[in-house]
């Protein structure tokens, strides 16, 4: 059984975004199936993965996304999956940072329905904005014939549904793998001052770090004992540095680059704050758990379907100064607690965190290939959606299949 | 005194952010101050601006604005603005519907500040977001060189100052003038079901209607007596159509269209619900506070300077399904409080809208023109700061090259 894994990433090396079907991959490989994966030039696959990197796993590398008619026209003459699907996968794991990324690529949905080659949507990030006119339809019809749609929150599915005023029969939610080999509690550190953690990528207009400076800016909290450290790198920084030095708490905030060892960070910090205006469900805030600290969250993407209100943490109704700074504030108040509930936090998600991730991805791949019809047929939304859909459908079938069987009669010749 | 006036909107005949502007302008007419527009060729002034249409008052169309680079080259080649600056303002107006506007017409900073007119800019509406960093510096220097920074609402100064990591020590905040010649309390209407009435352009990316439609939609809110009506027009139609028939809500969802008569909508309406992802400040929930209708408000622009949640209103704390749900749930169950907050709210709009918005904007451009120091001078802050007067240009020399 042939797996093929596209993902549409573009323009970075390497981001959570690609935890999960790299993890799938490594399960792939341990049960003997074929894999290829199609990934932009910029890649830089982690030493983690080593089966990517040794096991012949073809990686095919894609060049950039172009400027978007520029790009219309490249991929006419040289698709920029070509390689993937000349390869012929059984199965196609589509995995996107961004929901509606696909779209993007124009040569990427008609190979896709071209092959008629069933396949699974992952979304690692939904916005909770309004919908896109432009794309809705087309955005849609993808979603609607894919095996499976992934998301990593049942709010960002929610935010989907209603961006595409459609219900998504096919979607589900998975969880991402977690960085950490050792899931023993890290001791609480007993050093002072407080040190609060932000574990991100510094992108402030999803992070929102520009939020939490803010309002440790304010008086009341420029007038308290405490330290801010963040822990990631990005385009951010420099702004993020100015913005310490705007509100006067440059000395009591540190940035620490990108750590790899996710426990050394909680060795130090007592409390994760995570002021993000959009998330999918950020590991960060898993990792935190698992290594027991409690953590101020915002309720976008999957925060609030891991932390408790005033149990495990605090979350925020918005992503704005005075919202976050309230539940920032009700945290302060009851700093004593903070230790007790990170152990719960930790119970919390020892139940709920899925330790074979790549597995789950894996099974519903292998079910996609099993279940013998073809993508479309799989979502019962749009067999019962009215006569001129089901024609569609139909007359989408028969040419699928007709389009199939000359390709695989092209290759037998060419073989 | 010659006032010049430059509103960056494009690309749209006419909206809420331009009615500032033109109010003052009609004060600046009556005065006999001499008046010049630059304004995009699309734009379709109300007949309300009699001034506007007289032929005292030079109106400069402007081709549209083109794409990033393009605009850049045939601005150097033709800049869209050549005509306002040659008639050799005293004063300039500079209206933006979002904070950042100006930046994207490469040469118009460069004009102002080689031109060293004294500057008023109005920003109508700010995004409370993250700003792209390349365009964080000119924001600053246009910002600082101005006379004064004009703002609609406190919060959307605070959103500013944070994406400019900067204070904004000439910001002040203005107010937008009511379209109401009558302000007197519409009588509060009788009929059976509850009626939402949602006063916005159907731009849900800003305007969140699909946040109210998702609240709508739920089973508890589906097993209810209300009708909502949605007075505007805009991009989103066809898919706020589409959403109402998904949620299964259609058969209580009307498309009023834009209404003129703000006061025929508070007729036949009880409630104005509000779920925007950013304001200034709505200019709709003015006018219905001034009508006595209460509101359910999203927390962003100026809207919880003007409601007091569970005093004259509810104010839902984020733009989102779950919080404006909740705030909606709050109000639906205050019904029989709805005529006694909305007359509170009556009164508190009463004592704080600015009856002459266009005296008070105008007020501004004299100080601006009489402040005999160039516009550099009146900004201490700028004087302080050496990364950038090392990029400043004195007038003398740039315009000599011109």
């Amino acid at each position: 059984m042939k797996i093929g894994v596209i993902s549409t990433m573009n323009g970075l090396p390497w981001g959570g975004s690609e935890e999960l079907w790299a993890s799938m991959v490594e399960e792939a490989l341990k049960e003997r199936f074929e894999v290829a994966v199609s990934i932009c030039h910029e890649a830089a696959i982690p030493s983690k993965f080593p089966s990517l990197q040794h096991n012949g796993v073809p990686v095919f590398r894609r060049r950039p996304l172009l400027w978007r008619r520029v790009e219309n026209v490249f991929s006419k003459i040289a698709s920029p999956f070509r390689e993937i699907f000349s390869w012929n996968p059984d199965v196609i794991c589509i995995s996107q940072g961004w929901t509606y990324e696909s779209l993007y690529f124009n040569a990427l949905l008609d190979a896709l329905y071209d092959a008629a080659i069933p396949y699974v949507v992952l979304c690692q990030f939904s916005s909770d904005d309004a919908g896109h006119g432009e794309i809705r339809d087309a955005a849609k019809e993808f979603f609607d014939r894919a095996f499976r749609v992934v998301f990593v929150s049942r709010k960002n599915l929610k935010s989907v549904e209603r961006q595409l005023a459609h219900t998504l029969t096919n979607g589900i939610v998975l969880q991402n793998p977690v960085n950490l080999s050792d899931l023993s509690a890290v001791p609480y550190s007993s050093s002072v001052p407080l040190s609060m953690a932000n574990v991100a990528r510094l992108r402030a207009a999803y992070k929102g770090q520009d939020i939490l400076l803010e309002v440790l800016g304010s008086p009341l909290w420029r007038g308290r004992d405490w330290r801010l450290r963040f822990y990631g790198e990005g385009q951010d920084r420099k702004y993020l540095e100015a913005l310490a030095q705007h509100y006067a708490i440059a000395d009591r905030v540190e940035f620490c680059g990108y750590v790899n060892d996710i426990r050394s960070i909680w060795q130090v910090n007592h409390l994760l704050a995570l002021p993000s205006r959009g998330e999918g469900t950020p590991l960060a805030l898993v990792e935190g758990m698992l290594c027991g600290r409690p953590a101020v969250v915002t309720d976008v993407g999957g925060n609030a379907e891991w932390i408790d209100d005033e149990q495990t943490g605090f979350v925020a109704e918005a992503p704005t100064a005075k919202s976050f700074g309230a539940a920032l504030e009700r945290a302060w108040l009851v700093q004593a607690d903070w230790q007790q509930m990170g152990i719960q936090g930790r119970q919390k998600a020892l139940i709920k965190f899925d330790k074979s991730a790549g597995k789950s991805l894996l099974k519903i791949l292998l079910d996609a290939i099993h279940s013998s019809q073809p993508n479309l047929l799989t979502n019962p939304d749009s067999l019962i959606d009215g006569i001129t859909r089901r024609g569609r459908a139909e007359a989408w079938n028969d040419e699928s299949r007709l389009i199939g069987l000359i390709r695989n009669a092209q290759l037998t010749v060419l073989r | 005194m010659k006032i010049g006036v430059i509103s960056t909107a494009s690309h749209t005949p006419w909206g809420g952010s331009e009615e500032l502007w033109a109010t003052m302008v009609e004060e600046a007419f009556k005065e006999r101050l001499e008046v010049a527009v630059s304004i995009c060729h699309k734009a379709s002034i109300p007949s309300k601006f009699s001034a506007l249409r007289h032929v005292g008052v030079r109106v400069f169309r402007r081709r549209p604005l083109l794409r990033g680079r393009v605009e850049r080259i045939v601005s150097k080649i033709a800049s869209p603005f050549r005509e306002i600056f040659r008639w050799k303002p005293d004063v300039l107006c500079i209206n933006q519907g979002s904070t950042y506007q100006s930046l994207l017409y490469s040469d118009l900073l460069d004009l102002i500040y080689s031109a060293g007119i004294p500057y008023v800019v109005v920003c109508q509406y700010n995004d409370d977001r993250i700003l792209s960093r390349d365009i964080r510096h000119s924001a600053k220097e246009f910002f600082e060189r101005a006379f004064r920074v004009a703002f609609i609402s406190r919060e959307n100064i605070k959103s500013v100052e944070r994406q400019l990591a900067r204070n904004l020590a000439n910001a002040i905040v203005v107010q937008n003038p009511v379209n109401l010649s009558d302000i007197s309390a519409v009588p509060y209407s009788s009929s059976g079901s509850v009626c939402i009435a949602n006063v916005a352009r159907l731009d849900a990316a800003y305007k969140g209607q699909d946040i109210l439609l998702e609240v709508l939609g739920s089973p508890l809110w589906r097993s209810r007596d209300w009708r909502l009506r949605l007075f505007g027009e805009g991009q989103d139609r066809k898919y706020l159509e589409a959403l109402a028939q998904h949620y299964g809500i259609a058969g209580r969802v009307e498309f009023c269209g834009h209404v003129n008569d703000i006061r025929s909508i508070w007729e036949v309406n009880h409630l104005l619900v509000l779920p925007s992802r950013g304001e200034g400040t709505p200019l709709a929930l003015v006018e219905a506070m001034l009508c006595g209708r209460l509101a359910v408000v999203t927390d962003v622009g100026g809207n919880s300077e003007w409601i007091e949640d569970g005093r004259t209103g509810f104010v839902a704390e984020a733009p989102t399904a779950k919080s404006f749900g909740a705030a909606l749930e709050r109000a639906w169950l205050a019904q029989a409080d709805w005529q006694q907050m909305a007359i509170q709210g009556c009164e508190d709009a009463l004592i704080k809208f600015d009856k002459s918005a266009g005296k008070s904007l105008l007020k501004i451009l004299r100080d601006a023109a009489h402040s005999s120091q160039s516009n550099l001078l009146t900004n201490p802050n700028y004087l302080r700061d050496e990364s950038v007067s090392t990029r400043y240009i004195p007038p003398a020399i740039s315009s000599s090259g011109r």
